[in-house]
This record gives structure tokens, sequence and C-alpha cells, in this order.
């Protein structure tokens, strides 16, 4: 009698036990049984530190596939975004859902530099087209063969502005203050060889720890330069700097490079006066006055109700060289046929025009942009142009 | 001399900061031996209030103030009401309610607000800088500082000078024998724990001048409230101001002379205190 | 003679009773491979690994009733010694990363604990915090050897020094498997003993333990080397399991993360800390599917669900449930 019990009961623990773990597959199955369309994977950050980009590029993206109403070369499109949460570890567990269970030989980030090294060698290993959303590492471009670095490397990226210092602005000494991390060293490092480069002198490279609230003791120990060229990991931290900077009254002027991200649109209008004459760096601002740019800001703004800033930009472009790349393959999303296809396009952009090298990295326009008071409002005016930047490592 | 003296000024007011902070966690800690985890997020709570009263609205920088702080006091209550008042002397229960709390209060602030940060803002009157020797010094951290000051003689004559102060110390000392003595200690405590969540809100938006506004605030926050709670030693007003100074005026000259080190400082700093002399400089036992 | 073989039969029928769950669970954990993909294999495997972690805190937290805030510190010795002793030493053989792993993982357990056990009550778990973060920072700050803020990525399958032998998903599975097994044997083992049943004296009733005579300090510091050792394992698994890992597998998140787990299934117990194990990371990788944006706050709600309503545990209970009936 009793062992009849045990027994029953045993069963019922068993089959509880089986139930869980085959609920898992059929959860698994349900998602990934649909209709071959071509998937694009996104892995954007909508929580944590970054958490206020991920909206943005995802504007961008689906923007860019509206117009092409979801399809190319007669294949249907399917978006399938993740959230990274700013997270290598949550990163990677995305990374591998969009990869092994959705399928995606395609995939739009992952945005931070510590997490694409993170995830570079089983990216690599899957062989999934990779495209940065903003500058990528150059070491990462070149050390794996999967990835497509739009706009461009970090270390590249803002060099024209160490050139801008010398040449137009008759700077001579200079010193950098940045956030004490990888994309920190190769921005400020770029634009510090740049400027070293036309004979300039760099007094001083501060870095400041990933995170810092109070700039003061940073700011204190300013030394007499010409100018100082920032950059910080996130336009909060900018917006603290320049108010500190302005409340302590400290004289060097600030070159602020990734303008466009680091004074955004309403960072700018809160800053307003302080921030007023100040020059910087970027790839992108909804100003640039080009026809392509002007249809682009008025899809934009129709959609959305606001100007598109550097990361809707990017995200857009992301897409549209994925789109021009699988025009080219006849809508073969595999990797072999992809990334050769893409790797050959020259296109147009809002920004400028694009290609690319044999390594991946694009080569696009970057622009110097001033703080005025135009119409009203603030506003990144683009007063000067440098054409087809690249890497010197390339 | 005229950088060290500016590094000090910072260094009071971080400090000063810190010890509108630190001062609620210590006394809830002392007064109830709660350890509210959800201290930064109250912070960061009063600190988005405050802004979109402020900046959104435009309304007084110190209604802004008022209200942020309000705004902690009020969910921390249904939070003590609610979850904490089952759980007293449960300490790691504690820890796990307030740990799983903080998570919701910041998802939750992100979900209102968006996750971008807020730049620094203040009162048009505060918007100034006064001179100090050859540089100017923004009015903002002076105010911080004479507003930390204000706060401290107001705790301290509050816990010293006041019947309802002498209650809490005593409920300190011994709670049982409080309440024998026919005190509402628990009456006292909810008090205790309302102001100190409402000093946590009024310091977010105070703060706010020179830190802006960010969910992460919530984290970076607390810990730094933590260890000036250890160091300063519980339940004490006294040694939450000590702790403070020392952490402020410490952090402020170690990022300028030792900026590799800071975290690692930190929780040094933690841990030799917490071995060789638990309960702070000037803590009461718990 | 007939009286001796009913009493033998009836006891081993008890202990067939209670071992029964037991056996039909790793028998089912099998056969998983078998009906379930690839990609889910692995998602169990961190179950798997993750409650070796959460019975390893068990040990310290349940049986001898320690609050520690900062155990995902030798999970995370665990994991950066197999991380720097591949990828930084190029030490390979299987047969010397894991032993060394464990060992650095007790050896900073009895580090820690000789710091920690100064002190007790609401102290101990705020230094078993500070401890924790305090090797958090060093992970981000020694570059050369940790890999700093963004850790160490690309560690290898377990090498074993046998040819023509290639890793799968299913093989690594089933290693872990193994390592669990193992690790719940020796565990059972060791909380049942009369040092076990010292543990939970000294849990229920500190002063009357040392009246009578047993060094409790003694006690609790081998209880809290063991603690770590095992968190040690479940760390070294981890890496050859994620084959990346950073300074967030030290932190507070991660240690607050394996409590939950713990109070969730049921402290105290050995299998309580496997379900709650299960139950987190199933609940999160749902989160993720239906409401990625908002699973921090999903998790939130379980802490407080699980300190207000299940306070004593759900595998506990459950248990209860299989008890009462017939």
């Amino acid at each position: 009698m009793k062992k009849k019990m045990l027994l029953t009961k045993l069963v019922v623990f068993g089959c509880i036990v089986t139930l869980a773990l085959w609920s898992l597959g059929v959860v698994y199955a349900e998602k990934s049984a649909s209709v071959e369309p071509i998937k694009i994977g996104a892995l954007l950050d909508f929580t944590g530190v970054v958490a206020d980009l991920g909206p943005r590029f995802e504007a961008g993206i689906k923007l860019r596939l509206e117009e092409a109403n979801y399809e190319v070369a007669g294949r249907p499109i399917q978006l399938i975004l993740e959230d990274g949460g700013t997270d290598v570890n949550i990163s990677f567990d995305k990374a591998k859902k969009l990869i092994e269970r959705d399928k995606v030989t395609v995939m739009i980030g992952p945005l931070m530099g510590g997490i694409q090294l993170g995830l570079a060698p089983y990216l690599d290993e899957q062989r999934v087209l990779n495209f940065s959303l903003i500058n990528i590492e150059f070491p990462v471009l070149k050390e794996r063969s999967n990835w497509i670095g739009y706009p461009g490397s970090t270390y590249s990226a803002y060099k024209t502005m160490g050139y801008y210092a010398y040449d137009e602005l008759g700077y001579r000494t200079m010193m950098t203050s940045g956030s004490d991390y990888a994309a920190g060293y190769s921005y400020l490092g770029g634009v510090a060889d740049a400027f070293k480069e036309r004979g300039g002198k760099i007094i001083e490279q501060q870095w400041v720890p990933l995170g810092t609230l109070d700039f003061s003791p940073y700011l204190v120990a300013t030394k007499n330069a010409d100018a100082v060229a920032i950059f910080f990991a996130s336009a909060g931290a900018v917006a603290r700097y320049i108010t500190q900077h302005r409340g302590l009254g400290v004289k060097v002027p600030i070159l602020v490079t990734d303008i466009s991200s680091g004074l955004e649109e309403d960072t700018l209008q809160e800053l307003g006066d302080k921030v007023l004459g100040m020059k910087g760096v970027d790839n992108y601002c909804w100003s640039l006055k080009t026809p392509m740019n002007e249809k682009f800001v008025a899809a934009f703004e129709a959609k959305y109700g606001r100007k598109p800033g550097g990361a809707e930009l990017n995200a857009y472009v992301d897409t549209s060289i994925i789109l021009a790349g699988l025009e080219a393959t006849g809508g073969d999303a595999s990797f072999d046929k992809l990334r050769p296809a893409i790797l050959g396009l020259q296109i147009e952009t809002p920004q400028g025009p694009t290609s690319f090298t044999p390594s991946g990295h694009a080569v696009v326009n970057r622009y110097i942009f001033e703080v005025k008071y135009i119409d009203g409002r603030y506003v990144l005016d683009p007063i000067r142009m440098y054409p087809n930047q690249v890497d010197p490592r390339d | 001399m005229d950088v060290f003296v500016l590094n000090l000024l910072n260094g009071i007011s971080w400090g000063s900061i810190l010890f509108l902070v630190a001062s609620g966690l210590s006394l809830i800690l002392g007064v109830m031996g709660i350890l509210n985890l959800t201290h930064g997020a109250m912070y960061m709570v009063g600190a988005f209030v405050g802004w979109s009263i402020a900046v959104q609205y435009g309304l007084s920088f110190w209604l802004a103030a008022l209200i942020g702080g309000l705004s902690a006091g009020l969910i921390s209550l249904v939070i003590e009401r609610g979850f904490l008042r089952h759980l007293y002397k449960q300490l790691n229960e504690q820890v796990l309610l307030t740990f799983g709390l903080v998570h919701i209060l910041i998802n939750s602030t992100i979900w209102i607000w968006g996750a971008r940060s807020r730049a620094p803002f203040t009162t048009p009157f505060l918007s100034g800088s006064v001179s100090i020797m050859g540089w100017s010094y923004p009015m903002t951290r002076i105010a911080i500082i004479v507003i930390g000051g204000l706060l401290a003689t107001g705790l301290w004559w509050l816990t010293n000078k006041t019947r309802v102060g002498a209650m809490v110390r005593a409920g300190m000392d011994d709670r049982e024998m409080t309440m024998g003595l026919g005190i509402n200690l628990p009456l006292v405590s909810v008090g205790v724990f309302f102001l100190g969540a409402f000093l946590a809100g009024f310091a977010g938006v105070i703060g706010a001048q020179v830190l802006g506004v960010y969910p992460g605030l919530a984290m970076d926050i607390l810990l730094l409230a933590l260890v000036v709670v250890i160091i300063g030693g519980v339940g004490s007003v006294g040694g939450a101001l000590l702790g403070s100074m020392v952490i402020g005026i410490v952090d402020s000259f170690g990022k300028a002379l030792f900026p590799n080190f800071a975290m690692f400082t930190i929780y040094l700093a933690m841990v030799v205190s917490l071995s060789v002399r638990p309960r702070g400089l000037l803590g009461r036992k718990i | 003679m007939r009286r001796a073989n009913i009493k033998s039969s009836a006891r081993y029928k008890k202990k067939l009773a209670h071992f029964a769950p037991c056996i039909v669970g790793i028998g089912i954990l099998a056969i998983v491979p078998y009906f379930l993909p690839s990609y889910l294999q692995s998602l169990v495997g961190k179950v798997i690994i993750f409650a070796i972690f959460a019975m390893s805190l068990d040990v310290i937290f349940g049986y001898t009733g320690l609050i520690s805030l900062g155990h995902a510190a030798y999970f995370g010795v665990g994991s950066y010694t197999v991380g720097i002793l591949t990828l930084r030493y190029s030490v390979e053989s299987f047969w010397i990363v894991t032993p060394v792993a464990i060992l650095m993982a007790a050896l900073v357990a009895a580090v820690f604990g000789i710091i920690a056990l100064r002190v007790s009550g609401i102290y101990f778990l705020m230094i078993t915090f500070a401890l924790g973060q305090l090797l958090v920072s060093i992970a981000v700050k020694w570059y050369s050897l940790t890999g700093g803020y963004y850790g160490l990525s690309g560690i290898p399958r377990p090498d074993f020094g046998l040819t023509g032998f290639r890793w799968s998903n299913t093989y690594f599975y089933y290693f872990v498997l193994l390592a669990f097994v193992i690790c719940f044997f020796i565990l059972y083992r060791f909380v049942h003993s009369p040092f076990g049943l010292t543990l939970e004296g000294i849990r229920e009733n500190e002063s009357r333990m040392q009246v009578m005579g047993y060094n409790i300090w003694l006690h609790k510091y081998i209880a809290f080397i063991v603690s770590g050792a095992f968190a040690g394992v479940a760390g070294m698994l981890f890496a050859y399991h994620n084959r990346l890992i950073n300074p967030a597998h030290l932190d507070v998140t991660t240690s607050t993360l394996v409590m939950l787990m713990v109070i969730l299934g049921g402290a105290g117990t050995l299998y309580g800390p496997i379900v709650g194990a299960a139950l987190v990371i199933l609940i999160e990788y749902f989160a993720g599917i239906y409401v990625p944006k908002r699973w921090p706050l999903i998790l939130g709600g379980v802490f407080v669900v699980a300190v207000m309503y299940a306070r004593l545990g759900i595998a506990v209970q459950l248990s209860r449930l299989w008890k009462r009936m017939p």
C-alpha cells in the first residue's frame, strides 16, 4: 500500500519537473516557428547606464525599415530587438538568444566597447555580422573579421579636432580630461596625437573614473593650456563637468569631442548660455545642410516629434548599409556573401558619403560644430568639414 | 595654498550632501535596527521629483526641495508600514527586501522619467559665484555647506535638547525599558523613519545643484552613505557628521592626489573600521 | 532473526522514499539533452551551477546561521582563477586549473573568515559586503591581470588532455551535471555529519553550544571555508560554462541573487537552494522574453514576495505538503 503511494507521488513529482523543463522548450519552439524572413538582430541598451540611447537607436532603425517597407530584394525583414542592459553579462545572454534561438546572421550592436570586447570571441566564432552603433575600438575591428565599424574607429573619430585646434584656432598647448576607460583613451588619444602631429604640445592628460559626480578636484587642477579637450561617457557627466567648470570660473576653454551626444538636444537647451560659443567635433548634427539630411530630419520629426541626434543617425545609416548590402546580394543574408558585398559599397547618407576599408572601417566625413543661438534655440552649427577620415593603423 | 583651500571647500560641500543622507540612515539604523538600503533610492526619488518641480514646471527651487523630501518621506512610510514593520530584527530579510525595493524604485523611476541624466539645476539666487583666493567658487556649494550646517545644528538640538530626542536616544539604548516607561516608541520610530527619508529626498534636490539627477544615484549615494555610517558610527548625528566630513574631504583630496585608488580605499576603510571598531568613531552599540 | 530483517527492510524503504525524489530529479536532468535544444541545455546547465553556488551559501547561512553578503567573492575567485590561468598564463590543463581554482577560493575564504568572524550580526553582514566589494575594486583596477571592468572573455572549455576529444554543449552539460552530483553528495554527507549538526546547533543557540564545550569559532571558521570552497567550485564551472567573466560576478548583486535563491527555495535544507536557483533563473529567462525592459522590476518583486510571503522557502513548503500526503 505504502509502496503504491510512494510510486504515485514520484510519478507526479517527475511529471512536474519534466513539465517545467518542457515548458522552456515550448516557448522556444513557439518563437522560432515562423516563415523565413531575413532576421536582423539589434542588441541595444534599454536599461542600465546608457539606457537613454536604446530608444534613440531603435528610432533610427525603425525609420529606415519603414521607409523600406520592411522588405528588401523581395524578402520580408524581421527586426528582433533585445535589451543588453549596458551590462556585459546580460548582453551576452541576449546575444546568445539572438544567435542560437532566433538565428540572426546580422546584428546591430552591442554598443559599448568593453561589451564588444567581451562578446567578440563568441560573435566571431558564430560568424555573425556585427555593426557598431558608435565608433568601434580599432583592435576589435582588426583582430576579428566579423565587424563593420560605422562611423569609424574611436581613435580616428575625433582627430580632426586636434588638427582644427592647431590650424584654425591657433592653439599651441592643450590638455585632455576624459573618462578613464578604453573609449576615453582612444578618443582623446586620437585628438592628442593629431595635435602633436601638427606641432602642438599636450601638457597633461587627466583620466577621471567613470561615474565621478564631483569634478572639482580635476577642475581645480586644470593646467594653463590653450584648451582642454574633453570626452565623458555620458551626457550627464559632460553637463556636470561644464557646469562645475563654469561654476569654478576656470578660464581654459573647453573643446567637446562627441559633441552631438555630449550636448544632445535637451542637455544643450538646459545648459544654454554656459556653452554658447563652445566648439566640438562629431560626425553628425541635424543642422547639417545637405538635401538628404533635410529630408531625413523632416521624416524623423514627422514620425517622432523631435530632431534626430547622432545616435539616431548612426542607427539609421547602419540599417541603410545592411539594406544596401542585401540588395547587392539579392537577399542573401549569409555572412560569406553579405560581408564582402557591404565592404564594396559606396552610399550616400544624410551626413555625407560612406565607403569602407577592407577591414570594415567606415570612411566618413567629420564636422566641427559651434554652439550658437539661432531662432530662439541653442544649436550646434557646423563650421568646418573634414572628409574621408580613416584610422592610420588600418 | 589656494588649491588646498578649494579642495577643502569641495570636500566640505561634498561631505555636507553626504551628511544629509547618512544622518537619516544612521538614525534609522540606530533607532529601529533597520538597515534601510532604499535610502539611496530616496535621494534619487527626491532628486527626480525636485527636478520635475523646479525644471519641468519651473516652480520654486525650495518648493522642489520640500516636495522632493516629502515624496521620499511618504514612499518610505509606505515601505515601513507595509513591509518593514513585519520584519523587526530580521536582518537578512530586511536586506533582501530593501534591496528588492531598490530595484523596483530605480526601474519605476526610469519608467516614469526615462533614464536620461538631468543637468545640475539651482535657484536663480544661487547661480552666481563668489571670489575665493583668486578663483571663483560657485554659490551653490556655499549654500550646500550652509544648509548642511543648519541641519546638523537642528538635528543635534533635536536629539540632545528635546524630549523627543531623549525618547529616541533612550529607545536606542534600551528599547524594552523605554517602552516599559510608557513611551510610544513605535510612533517615535516611525517619525524618525519619515524624517530620515525626508532628509534624503531633500538632500537629493540640494545635491542636484552639483551632481545633477540620474537613476544610478540610488546605488552611488547608498554606498557612500553606508561607508559614512560605518566609519562615523551608528545612531549618532555627531558620528554621521564626522564620518561625512572625513569621507568628503578624503574623497576630494584623494581624487586629486590618488585618482586610481578611490574605490579600493573606501572599501578598505570599511573593512578596517569594522574589524577594529565596529561601532564606528562615535556610534552607539546596536 | 526475522525481526531484524523486517527492521532493516523498513529502514531501507524509508531511505528509498527519502532519496527517491533526488534520484528521479537527477534522472530527468540526465535525459534533458534528449528533449531540449542545445541552447536550453545551456540554460539548465546554468541552473545546476548556481544550484551548487546556492548550496554552498546554505552551508554558512542556512545551517550555521551567518548572514554573509559577500559570498560571490569566492565564486568570482574560482571563476577568475580559471580565466587568469587559461588566458593570461596559458595553463590549459583542467587537472591543474581546477584544483588551483578551488584552492584559491578556499584560501580567500580562509583569509576573509579570520577578518569577518571577529564580529557578528549586522557588522558581519557589512564586513562580508565590504570584503567582497574590495575584491571587485581590485578586479576592476588590475586590468593586466583581470581584464578590468569588462573582464576576461574567450575562456576555453576544460582541457582534459584527451586527444581527439571535442566539446559540444551536450557533453559540457553532462560534465556540469556530474560535478553537481558529486558536490551534492559531499555536501549532503557534510551537513548530516556530527559537524553539520553542530553547526545547526550553533545557529539555534550559540551560547548553549558554547557552554557544552564546543569550539564555536573553529566550527564557524571551517564552515566558512567549506562554504567558500564549494562556491569556488561553482565559480570554476561557471567560467568554463559562460566563457566570459567580469567583476559583476564578484559583486554584491551576485551575492544578493544567490542569497535570494537560498531564501526563496528554503534555507537550511540542501534541496531548497536547488529549487531556489531553478526558480530565479527561470523567472529571469521568461521575464527576458516577455517583459525585457522591466526585468529589474520583476526581480525586485520576487525579492519582496520571497521575503514577505515565502519566508520558509518554497521547497520547504512543498516538501511539507509532500510528507503530509498519505
